[in-house]
């Protein structure tokens, strides 16, 4: 299990690096993506590497294209491609999401003109009776498009192909990750985080394998005594500070599901093997974990979060809200108050860039843990 | 040199009698009127409500009344209370607060029986609208507009023409009775002509001295925005052109001597209207053109009279904040040679992401293709907190220097 980890540390540290030598290696294009509505198993299927841009946070200039009042995700991904670092792209894929995001990408279409552009716009509206045949006809033209831009010719077998490759992707993060919160593996939401950035941007292929062997380690006993750990939910757009994984087990904490872009939403619901494969995946974006920037109905990301938290035994809520990021933040209110009703306490932090966690995420974190505790003491022995 | 009398425009007093009007019958009780109210977005469909005899309301409309009334930080303020975090669109804030707290210069807006969110201006009317829908319980329309950001494809035609449809089954089932095609076209055909008729009226400006400033179609739009496909806008706006015309034949203009001729984008800053109209004033400068006011009849090329529910989707889709940002880049390269302007002044607002981040390209592109001076000044459309009014002076102040 050590090298497992291993080797998904190494990749998480420089997912830059493990895309170069795939790329010397393989001799194909990898494909820049952002954020989970991006349909990877079409780049794939064109015979590329998708590979998730979430931002390094190193500097880059992203100050002359973008006012102070825009989120960190958004601004670091373009200082990323503004630095150079992102030079061994061959394209880049924008699904539409929020207002930032599609800004976003005119930004990279005008600014950084060495490597391809391709917008998917993606219903915002979940629920409507016409938006199936729509992502189908946007998925369709998105495999146009790449063949295209890459040169190659993608073939029903090919999308089945790369469908099932990502299924086994998210059912092996599923199983860790619902394993990590039952305590029957050696593995914590710092690990987690850790292994679904490489996974982001590892060879599918490798990336399910390791994710089936890392599944073997799952126990069918707790593996360690967490009983006097308080159990916490989190919710958020993406995150940017790792660090939070630590201060929170730090202050007491386990985390049992978090709810990010790069988590739960990332690997939620699978590709109907069965179906056409673009019905398939257009399926899957209409049926998975919802972004807050699309609508599916009023309440569906309160339900499922307060369901989580109360299917994983979850005490309360920290909701790490990205500074300047609207969807969450609209989104906020109404959730704090259907978990209030539920019995579960939250606490909200607004994240701005890794240094702000440091020193004022750990008092927060510890303040509420405490009341936590209290709360959990206070509770008569059933 | 007009007198301050021969400079007021006399037709603004028609305006707010209008407008009174409007919000006097929006807020009589229903059993009054018997018409259900809808709360709509301001780049929405509001057509087919005219013709379902729906009222429409635009808390838009109302965030920038408030806004101008300098009511709306309190407002926001009372948001920020409830969680939403200040970051968030300050017409969203005040809007949500207005509804708890009854707000505003006329007591708050009249509950809803339905409300129509079209995203085809931002993502945040999306999330604004659920947050109204989870309050009043009233059904939710939204009409999801693919944004173009380099052309309007087949499939999103489709797509929105599907769900032109589904919204015509929304009224019926809502207001409980067949839709009224015919009524439709009769609205179709009055929205065109006030369409045209706006644009007439935004082109007077074109003339040297410009008869109005662009803080007059601030006040202007109103009625475009909420009332057009009634005949209501379109005499007020046939009275508005002949009063232009007449003013150009006497050489009156709000700016005397008007010295430059500047373009304004994106949304005015309400509280501050009248500072930013003097102090460019001031120095002989003022705002021929806007990129805001003119968005009510930037789609005309698409809309077809005799098939207004027809031409619906594409005309609703392809509305410039719902381009790319060479796009809307290329809108105000024109703007600059239409009206012959001296310069851009760019308001950086805080509260609209998708009208300013792009902002930074959009000034490269004018400057290079121009070769006229841009100026970026940030604020925030309502949200008083969020505007520096000695930073703001400064850099106007370096800006006339430049012209």
């Amino acid at each position: 299990m050590k090298e497992i980890l291993e080797r998904f540390e190494e990749i998480a540290a420089d997912p830059g690096a493990y895309a170069v030598r795939w790329k010397t290696d393989t001799g194909r294009p990898v494909v820049g993506t952002f954020c989970s509505y991006a349909p990877e198993e079409i780049i794939y299927a064109a015979g590329a590497l998708p590979f998730r841009m979430i931002g390094s946070g190193a500097e880059g200039g992203s100050d002359a294209y973008l006012q102070s009042y825009c989120c960190s995700v958004v601004k670091n991904t373009l200082d990323d491609a503004l630095s150079g670092s992102l030079d061994f792209l061959d394209g880049v894929v924008f699904p539409h999401t929020c207002d930032s995001v599609q800004r976003l990408s005119d930004i990279f279409r005008l600014n950084l003109t060495g490597f391809f552009h391709t917008d998917v716009i993606m219903p915002a509206n979940l629920g409507t009776k016409s938006a199936e045949a729509y992502t189908v006809s946007v998925l369709e033209r998105m495999v146009r498009d790449l063949e295209k831009k890459v040169g190659t010719r993608v073939a029903k077998d090919d999308l089945s192909g790369a469908a099932r490759v990502f299924n086994r992707i998210r059912r092996g993060l599923k199983r860790i990750s619902r394993a990590a919160a039952e305590n029957r593996i050696h593995i914590r939401s710092r690990n987690l985080h850790t292994i679904s950035k490489a996974v982001m941007s590892m060879d599918p292929g490798e990336a399910a394998e390791l994710l089936e062997q890392l599944c073997t380690f799952i126990q069918e006993e707790p593996v360690q005594d967490s009983g006097r750990l308080i159990r916490i939910g989190l919710t958020g757009s993406v995150c940017t500070a790792p660090s939070v994984y630590n201060t929170i087990e730090q202050a007491g904490g386990f985390v049992v599901f978090d709810d990010f872009c790069t988590m739960d939403r990332y690997f939620d619901f699978t590709v109907d093997e069965s179906a056409e494969p673009l019905t398939g995946i257009a399926r899957r974006y209409l049926e998975k974990a919802v972004c807050p920037c699309k609508h599916a109905g009023l309440y569906s990301r309160g339900e499922r979060i307060s369901r989580r938290a109360g299917e994983l035994d979850a005490m309360g809520v920290i909701f790490l809200l990205l500074k300047f990021c609207d969807p969450h933040a609209f989104d906020y209110p109404y959730i704090r108050d259907m978990l209030e009703k539920r019995g579960i306490k939250s606490m909200v932090f607004e994240l701005d860039d890794e240094q702000s966690v440091h020193a004022q995420f750990k008092t927060r974190c510890g303040a509420f843990m405490e009341m936590l505790q209290d709360m959990d003491r206070q509770q008569p022995d059933v | 040199m007009s007198t301050p009398e021969e400079k007021k425009i006399k037709t603004d007093k028609r305006l707010r009698e209008i407008m009174t009007e409007y919000y006097i019958e929006a807020k009589t009780p229903k059993e009054q009127t018997g018409k259900k109210i809808a709360w709509i977005t301001s780049g929405g469909p509001v057509e087919p409500l005219h013709a379902m005899d729906v009222i429409p309301v635009y808390p838009e409309n109302y965030g920038a009344m408030c806004g101008a009334a300098k009511m709306s930080t309190e407002l926001c303020e009372k948001a920020e209370e409830m969680g939403y975090s200040t970051d968030l669109c300050s017409y969203a804030r005040g809007d949500i607060a207005c509804a708890e707290v009854n707000g505003g210069p006329i007591g708050g807006l009249p509950e809803p029986d339905m409300l129509i969110c079209c995203n085809n201006i931002c993502g945040t009317v999306l999330k604004w609208y659920e947050v109204l829908a989870r309050y009043f319980g009233a059904p939710l329309f939204v009409l999801d507009t693919p944004v173009c950001h380099t052309g309007y494809e087949k499939e999103a035609d489709t797509y929105v023409r599907h769900q032109i449809r589904d919204y015509v089954a929304f009224l019926e089932n809502v207001c409980g009775k067949p839709f009224d095609y015919d009524r439709m076209t009769e609205v179709g055909a009055l929205s065109v002509k006030a369409q045209k008729l706006w644009k007439k009226v935004l082109d007077t400006t074109m003339n040297k001295p410009a008869p109005m400033t662009c803080f007059d179609a601030f006040f202007h739009l109103a009625m475009i925005v909420t009332l057009r496909g009634t005949q209501t806008a379109v005499d007020y706006y046939e009275q508005l052109l002949a009063e232009m015309n007449d003013r150009i034949r006497k050489g009156i203009s709000k700016v005397e001597p008007e010295r430059y001729r500047l373009i304004w984008d994106n949304l005015p800053v309400w509280y501050k209207m009248r500072w930013f109209s003097d102090k460019f004033a001031s120095h002989g400068a003022g705002f021929v053109a806007d990129t805001y006011t003119s968005g009510w009849c930037g789609t005309l090329p698409h809309l077809d009279e005799n098939d207004f529910l027809g031409s619906m989707a594409e005309s609703y889709t392809r509305i410039f904040l719902n381009t790319g940002i060479d796009h809307m880049a290329d809108n105000i390269v024109r703007m600059v040679e239409k009206y012959d302007a001296h310069g851009v002044v760019f308001h950086s607002n805080r509260s609209c992401k998708p009208y300013s981040f792009g902002q930074y390209d959009i000034q490269r592109i004018v400057r290079e293709r121009t070769s006229k001076p841009c100026l970026m000044v940030e604020a925030d459309m309502c949200d008083q907190r969020k505007f520096s009014e000695s930073q703001v002076e400064t850099r106007i102040d370096a800006f006339i220097e430049m012209l």
